[in-house]
């Protein structure tokens, strides 16, 4: 259902697509230059740049830029009814934010990810890894409809929650990978990075398609964090709906 | 009828409307303090963000000790200064990218054109948040630090040419804003696409060009023309490796550029506004 | 001429439409807006434009306001030419559009007065006086401390209309103003508008849907239909067309649809 509300947003996507080129390229050329005959943390010119593409399209996929539509509706007030209806609003929201990451991964995440192979003449993954971060990566999705709805619930204490979102994604991006692939940093952040869970959210699959982390330790960690976050939102709504209830919706 | 006095000369004007565009800038300052908590977080997020970045690129260097062949020093001093003259641009011009593009769809841009001030003025007034201005604060200090680090032997010459380097690159990073505002006039919808060209051209500005692959580096001199903003002209200014071979004569050139540049945003604008006028929206 | 607040002649507008004929091709349309207009409006005259949706009502007055540019035919506003002079006839007539606020939508009421002092760079105590005269015509007082975002719609139109007459503009133009408001509020409004006319001989051109608009306030009426006018009369002689049973909105519709008037 929310999958086909997407393909009416045909120019942000072209948009989109644009932007995950021009950052594709210009960070893969970056990684591409210091790596030239090094190797850090298992990363080698090849596959650092199989990861700056992967990387790209994981943004589309884990949603990185985060999520405004949910601050905009609690703004408006719509968010109230939607809680009121009978179905399980988390289970909801699940559903809604799974169709967008599938509908983006297929298109901005495809087309960039496809565009990085041919250019730079990347190599194919092992089966059992590709099937791996395949795996991982809808638990990418889940992870981040969580983290996602968590930030844009807590709009509702904040006359303005972008701020809330604007900061959990930049905070995300970093602990993602995103800005520099996480092997680079020195050995204690390094591991404080990888517990927490935004490593989850685009430098586990990656590791895993890459070989170089194993997939049982990815998917552990992921699902722990699914968990924590399920709980901590089914919290939050809580306190939400109690808040609106005092309100008077 | 008429009692008040209308400014007649051109150059009044746009000192009008530049006053105007202060006041505007103070108006949106005053709106966005409104709410104390959500504007102290927004700029908590605002600065936290771009010192994770700085502190990822930093890690970035110190790990493998030189980037392109280019040391600590050099480096720093590109990314503080480049950094810094991005900001400095981006507080002043950086919302109106995505505002114009909104006042476009919403024809509120109609409002503004009624109004005896510039357009562009107006919208760049609009646009204005207290965040980044806060961004700009923290790259004060790593421009103060990449300077120190860079290891150049001052000379009179040399400090006028680092300031000119300075108002170069702003004047730079400024045209690029104004010409992707133009994009709105043919595209509101697909904005986000401007944000490649300044914030991609920003980060591409940060590290030495000879570390592209050729037509990375190819477009940062011609299409987002970021490479003559700090690197072209840091061989005046200090010894690093120059593998491509930069004369001098580009450098200086290079520290001309924002000249050019600037005309042809505000040509580039006024042609985007006529033809705003002539196909409404 | 010197006294004429609006002249034009021959005024035309032409869009040119690119449309989708078939699966790839693209078509190129010119779409006739507006065809060839002519319109004196005398100064202190208080004149009705009204027309079916996508007459070209707006467009016309887009033209007039130099938002858009004609593709021929003169226009002169005051005396300037629109396109050319936008930024001098700005300073010289004050707009109200029904759906886009001209005011500043977190801030305080009179914050929104006082950087639209500076935009039309009204001396300070000339604008304190007009202000506090507008402020208490209209019964803004106690509004003005309060964001406009948390203003009523029949309390944001009244303020729009005090910040497009703090500048005491010749010439006034009204694009929908009494769109979406009660009853109280359109006759305030109406109320306002009648006596800034009489008592300040400012032109007002008033767009709207709103036959009793019209009827309550306007001398003459210009009906513009398929990009021409049609009518441009008194309204008394148009009334006069028409048994006095026949109100004015019946009578329009019979214009609109072609119906013969008796």
């Amino acid at each position: 259902m929310s999958f086909r509300r997407q393909s009416t947003y045909r120019g942000a996507l072209v948009a989109g697509t644009f932007t995950n080129f021009v950052w594709g390229f210009l960070l893969a050329s970056v990684l591409r230059a210091v790596l030239a005959d090094g190797n850090v943390g298992g990363l080698t010119r090849t596959t650092a740049t199989s990861f700056t593409f992967l990387a790209q399209g994981m943004i589309a996929t884990s949603r990185m830029f985060g999520d405004m539509t949910l601050v905009a509706s609690v703004r408006s007030g719509d968010v109230a009814t939607e809680l009121a209806r009978p179905w399980d609003w988390s289970a909801y929201r699940l559903s809604s934010d799974l169709g967008q990451s599938l509908f983006a991964s297929l298109t901005r995440g495809t087309t960039i990810v496809v565009a990085g192979w041919l250019v730079y003449r990347l190599p194919r993954p092992e089966l059992t890894h590709a099937l791996g971060f395949a795996v991982c990566a809808v638990l990418a999705a889940v992870l981040a409809s969580r983290l996602w709805t968590m930030a844009g619930v807590a709009s509702f204490w904040l006359v303005d929650g972008t701020g809330v979102v604007q900061m959990v994604v930049g905070v995300a991006t970093f602990g993602a990978g995103l800005i520099v692939p996480l092997q680079i940093y020195g050995a204690g952040l390094r591991h404080v990075l990888y517990a927490l869970p935004f490593s989850g959210l685009v430098q586990g699959p990656i590791d895993v398609f890459l070989g170089l982390r194993s997939v049982g330790f990815v998917i552990v960690h992921q699902l722990a964090w699914i968990a924590v976050f399920e709980v901590l939102l089914r919290l939050e709504l809580g306190a939400a709906t109690r808040k609106l209830e005092v309100q008077g919706g | 009828m008429d009692d008040f006095i209308v400014p007649s000369s051109s150059f009044v004007r746009t000192r009008a409307s530049f006053r105007l565009c202060l006041r505007m800038m103070r108006a949106r300052q005053r709106a966005d303090m409104q709410y104390r908590l959500s504007f102290a977080l927004r700029l908590v997020g605002a600065a936290g963000q771009l010192l994770l970045e700085v502190a990822a690129i930093w890690a970035l260097v110190h790990r493998f000790g030189s980037v392109g062949g280019w040391t600590l020093g050099p480096l720093t001093f590109l990314l503080g200064v480049s950094g810094f003259a991005f900001r400095v641009a981006d507080a002043f011009i950086g919302g109106s990218t995505e505002r114009c593009a909104e006042l476009i769809r919403t024809g509120r841009l109609d409002v503004l054109l009624v109004r005896p001030a510039g357009l562009l003025w107006q919208v760049i007034g609009d646009a204005f948040a207290v965040r980044r201005l806060m961004q700009l604060a923290t790259m004060i200090p790593f421009a103060i630090i990449g300077i120190g680090r860079s290891g150049i032997q001052w000379t009179p010459l040399r400090v006028v040419i680092l300031v000119a380097v300075i108002v170069n690159s702003v004047a730079v990073f400024a045209a690029i804003f104004v010409l992707v505002n133009c994009i709105s006039f043919w595209a509101p919808t697909s904005q986000e696409i401007g944000n490649a060209f300044t914030y991609g051209g920003a980060q591409m500005a940060k590290y030495p060009i000879h570390i592209f692959d050729g037509w990375v580096r190819v477009v940062s001199i011609t299409f987002i023309p970021v490479a003559v903003t700090v690197y072209l002209p840091s061989f005046l200014l200090f010894d690093a490796p120059n593998p491509l071979g930069v004369t001098w004569w580009q450098s200086s050139l290079a520290l001309a550029s924002g000249v050019p540049l600037v005309v042809a945003a505000s040509v580039m604008w006024r042609f985007a506004v006529r033809h705003y006028r002539s196909t409404g929206s | 001429m010197s006294d004429l607040a609006v002249h034009t002649v021959g005024l035309r507008k032409v869009f040119s439409a690119r449309t989708k004929a078939g699966r790839v091709r693209r078509e190129k349309r010119d779409v006739v807006a507006v065809v060839g207009i002519d319109l004196d409006i005398a100064a202190g005259s208080f004149v009705g434009v009204i027309g079916p949706n996508g007459a070209g009502k707006s467009t016309t007055i887009k033209m007039l306001t130099g938002i858009l540019a004609p593709t021929s035919g003169e226009v002169r506003v005051l005396g300037h030419v629109p396109l050319r002079e936008r930024t001098i006839l700005a300073a010289r007539i004050g707009v109200v559009f029904g759906q886009r606020s001209q005011l500043w939508w977190d801030l305080p009421l009179v914050d929104s007065y006082t950087l639209l002092r500076h935009v039309y760079q009204v001396p300070a105590h000339d604008h304190r006086a007009t202000l506090a005269e507008l402020v208490e015509r209209f019964d803004l007082g106690p509004l003005l401390d309060q964001p406009v975002r948390t203003l009523s719609l029949g309390q944001r139109m009244r303020a729009e209309l005090v910040a497009a007459l703090a500048h005491r503009p010749p010439l006034l133009f009204l694009d929908e103003p009494t769109i979406g408001l009660d009853v109280v509020s359109k006759f305030a409004m109406r109320d306002a508008l009648a006596t800034i006319n009489r008592e300040h001989g400012t032109t007002i051109l008033l767009t709207t849907h709103d036959l009793s608009d019209v009827e309550k306030l306007c001398e003459r009426v210009v009906i513009i239909d398929h990009g021409r006018i049609i009518r441009d009369q008194p309204l008394v002689t148009l009334l006069d067309e028409v048994d006095p049973d026949v109100d004015l909105e019946e009578l329009v519709r019979r214009i609109y649809v072609g119906q013969p008037l008796r």
